[in-house]
């Protein structure tokens, strides 16, 4: 993902000094990547156009804080720490066999991934939806780092920074990501 | 290159972060490693038919537009950090005397290294126009942003080249003890 824009930054600066029309063109121009985001990573739980919302009003109250550096990769991070958020609200709601009896390395781990969106229709022979579908069950780290990477064409580095891990962590997540697609898929596609 | 460095070297040279020269070594892999081939054509295969399903685009709905526009509205926006001119104007007065008697013992001890005449072990004999010239000019630079400074500070060169380093009262810091320097040679 690239640095911001220079007419990003000019849109930037206008909003710093007060113009907010300034502000909607920027929104206008994340929408696409933003969006896309937060609909796959909340898949079935969730109003995404909610967590869309809240992603700005929490960038916009805390902009003081923003390095000027990539605004969109801040507001990827942002996204990802609601999305976290509002999966804690939903422990209740994990399966029963999640709630006991199994270990998992953090709470992340124990939401069980969406798998109930509108790509989860499986019998089709599109091979890309097929892949949509399997990347939807995969465990909710995993298929952020493979969103990101895939989706939004993101720098493992700033993967990193998005999810607040190292970049071994990040690059683990993928392999794991690819390992897990490639078991769900290999008996349907002989090159995975 | 064992395969586990290999594969994440394969995700890396994805992103463009991986360095020419391990990209090299990289290939050389590949080329005698089944296993590696494959993933790598995984890979391969998962990007090429990896469908994104992307939304169709569409603008940002009015409502969700406005509440974040309102939200705008009620923030009070501040500028861009800025970089301060002076690197030293948020200092207290303590730490303004010290950083002062810290340039005051740099321009000593210059002052000691250049000199090549012999002196004796406990008292050196200071050019004491040019102490002065230093305490004015440090002084200066700090009076020129110190504006909450309420204290004094003198420097006095002594007959025999002893000097002291005065401060004075201000409001919340304590009178420095006069102390007497003496350089060796």
């Amino acid at each position: 993902m690239a640095e911001m824009q220079p007419i990003e930054r000019e849109w930037l600066e206008q909003y710093r000094r007060g113009d907010l029309e300034a502000l909607g063109k920027l929104v206008e121009q994340y929408r696409r990547p933003l969006f896309s985001f937060i609909l796959k990573m909340t898949e079935g739980r969730g109003d995404p156009e909610e967590v869309f919302q809240e992603t700005w009003i929490r960038a916009i109250r805390n902009l003081d804080r923003f390095d000027d550096q990539n605004l969109l990769g801040w507001l990827f991070r942002i996204a990802h720490n609601l999305v976290i958020d509002r999966a804690r609200k939903l422990r209740p709601e994990v399966r029963p066999e999640l709630r006991t009896g199994q270990s998992a390395t953090t709470w992340f781990d124990q939401v069980p991934g969406g798998g109930a969106g509108p790509a989860t229709v499986a019998a089709d022979n599109d091979l890309g939806k097929r892949i949509s579908a399997a990347v939807e069950r995969l465990p909710p780290e995993q298929r952020e780092v493979f969103l990101l990477r895939m989706d939004s064409d993101m720098s493992f580095k700033d993967i990193a920074k998005v999810q607040g891990v190292s970049i071994n962590t990040a690059l683990a997540r993928m392999h794991y990501a690819v390992r897990k697609l490639r078991e769900m898929l290999k008996d349907t596609y002989e090159k995975l | 290159m064992n395969c586990k460095r290999a594969r994440t070297w394969l995700l890396l040279a994805e992103t463009g972060e991986l360095t020419p020269e391990r990209r090299r070594r990289l290939e050389e892999h590949i080329a005698a490693c089944a296993a590696c081939e494959r993933y790598a054509a995984s890979l391969r295969a998962l990007r090429g038919e990896y469908s994104t399903e992307a939304p169709p685009h569409t603008a940002t709905p009015p409502p969700t537009l406005n509440a974040i526009l309102l939200a705008a509205r009620e923030t009070v926006v501040q500028p861009a950090p800025k970089r301060r001119s002076v690197w030293f104007a948020d200092w207290t007065l303590a730490e303004r005397a010290l950083a002062a008697a810290a340039v005051l013992l740099a321009a000593l001890g210059l002052t000691v290294l250049l000199s090549r005449a012999p002196r004796r072990a406990a008292v050196v004999a200071l050019d004491n126009a040019l102490i002065e010239r230093q305490v004015a000019a440090a002084v200066e630079a700090m009076e020129a942003d110190w504006t909450a400074w309420e204290g004094e500070m003198a420097l006095v060169a002594l007959e025999f080249g002893d000097w002291y380093l005065l401060a004075g009262d201000a409001a919340d810091e304590p009178a420095i003890a006069p102390a007497v320097f003496e350089v060796g040679i």
